[in-house]
């Protein structure tokens, strides 16, 4: 990778470079955060694996390998797959309350800030996202952004498997060419 | 294999992938580069969704985490084919010694030999027969851990008098301006008797011949090629107290 920052850190921290690591933090803690909460929206739960997520950065730095993608790309599907793990057992604990008759507790929601530079980032995936077709939409956001599984969006929108797969990748693939090509 | 096995690519990227499917899947990465190059891709696409909802940080997570990290042990590297890893088997005896230098050092220490066993090695031998000294210092049975903080850098060693040596690491220090270079100077009791004990680079960890007579190592920036004496005042100054 050309411009490869976030792995060049990761190579440095892999050999116990604690300013290497500030300078990551300073890069990945905004984009792990987001995601973090933006998957389980609590506050507090959202700093709670963030936090174990830039920590296992640091742990687990010297297992990056930067022949296999970029170092912002192996942070954040940690973050990712922490996030829906998270949010996928809090939603199986929800369903067996609800089951059981008990009223379940809902996501706290709240205002969260935007920055000026995450504005121009989330306009331009915003507008790429719209050319999409609302199948292939559905299909990136609910998975990415809710933490549900291909399966379960199959269900949801009533979809046969394949089907659901197909527009995942394609809809990934539209919005690479939709970024790629507006990018000036 | 099924055909179907291909078109999970997106799914696992996207981290939608119920637990068996995946590990199925990541171990199928293992033997598909078509795969493997179609993930790497996607997951590049993926970091654009994450991008697109960063929020800042909250107060107080960046201490949290820097405090955290000081305390915390990095894993060894997972073995890589054709790169030499070797485990070294004195660890144990000199992990505990070095702990009542405080948990910091002893994950420096710790992480020290995973840096030299791991590294690309341009020259070969030299990096072995370095890496060897080192080792021996560190697996002494009278090692000893100091350090000494000062100006943003910090000046690490492990000493065994035994051996007459000690391994000195130099920490947050800026590489040298263009002609200059640090310099490790070793001082007796005696005011006065000072000597140079070589010109380490930052962060590498690098031997020093300690005289028994030696009380104190400290840490100037001399021209290229190091001074006879000192020209300035120690940037860093270790007392070697107890040992």
């Amino acid at each position: 990778m050309a411009h490869d920052l976030e792995g060049k850190l990761l190579t440095l921290v892999a050999e116990g470079d604690q300013g290497a690591f500030e300078e990551l933090y300073g890069l990945v803690s905004g984009p792990v955060y987001g995601l973090v909460r933006r998957v389980l929206r609590d506050p507090a739960q959202s700093e709670e694996v963030a936090q174990e997520v830039l920590l296992e950065l640091w742990r687990g730095a010297p297992r990056f390998d930067a022949a296999k993608g970029s170092g912002m790309a192996w942070t954040l599907t940690l973050a990712h797959r922490r996030a829906v793990d998270r949010v996928r057992s809090a939603r199986a604990a929800r369903e067996r309350e609800e089951r059981a008759g008990r009223r379940a507790e809902g996501p706290a929601f709240d205002q969260v800030v935007e920055t000026v530079e995450g504005r121009l980032e989330r306009e331009w995936v915003r507008r790429c996202l719209d050319a999409l077709t609302e199948l292939q939409r559905q299909s990136v956001t609910l998975a990415y952004y809710e933490g549900f599984t291909y399966r379960e969006v199959a269900r949801r929108l009533s979809l046969p498997l394949g089907t659901v797969k197909t527009r995942m990748r394609d809809g990934l693939l539209r919005m690479r060419a939709c970024l790629d090509g507006g990018a000036a | 294999m099924s055909p179907d096995r291909h078109t999970l690519a997106a799914p696992y990227a996207l981290s939608a992938l119920p637990p068996r499917e995946e590990r199925r899947f990541a171990r199928h990465l293992g033997r598909c580069a078509v795969c493997a190059g179609e993930v790497r891709a996607l997951r590049e696409d993926a970091v654009r969704l994450a991008r697109a909802v960063a929020v800042p940080a909250p107060e107080g997570m960046r201490e949290r985490v820097l405090a955290a990290i000081r305390t915390v042990e990095q894993d060894r590297p997972a073995p890589v084919p054709g790169r030499r890893t070797v485990t070294v088997a004195p660890r144990r005896t000199w992990g505990v010694r070095l702990a009542a230098a405080g948990a910091a050092f002893a994950v420096a220490a710790a992480v020290l030999l995973g840096v030299l066993w791991t590294r690309a090695e341009r020259d070969l031998d030299g990096r072995r027969a370095e890496a060897a000294a080192v080792t021996e210092v560190l697996a002494a049975p009278d090692a000893a851990a100091l350090s000494a903080r000062g100006g943003g850098g910090g000046l690490n060693a492990v000493v065994s008098r035994e051996l007459g040596r000690a391994v000195v690491t130099l920490s947050g220090l800026p590489r040298p301006a263009r002609g200059r270079t640090y310099q490790l100077w070793a001082m007796d009791e005696q005011p006065g008797t000072i000597r140079s004990a070589g010109l380490p680079e930052p962060a590498e960890p690098f031997v020093a011949s300690l005289g028994p007579t030696v009380r104190t190592l400290a840490v100037t920036e001399e021209p290229e090629g190091g001074s006879r004496r000192p020209t300035g005042d120690p940037l860093l100054q270790l007392p070697l107290g107890g040992t």
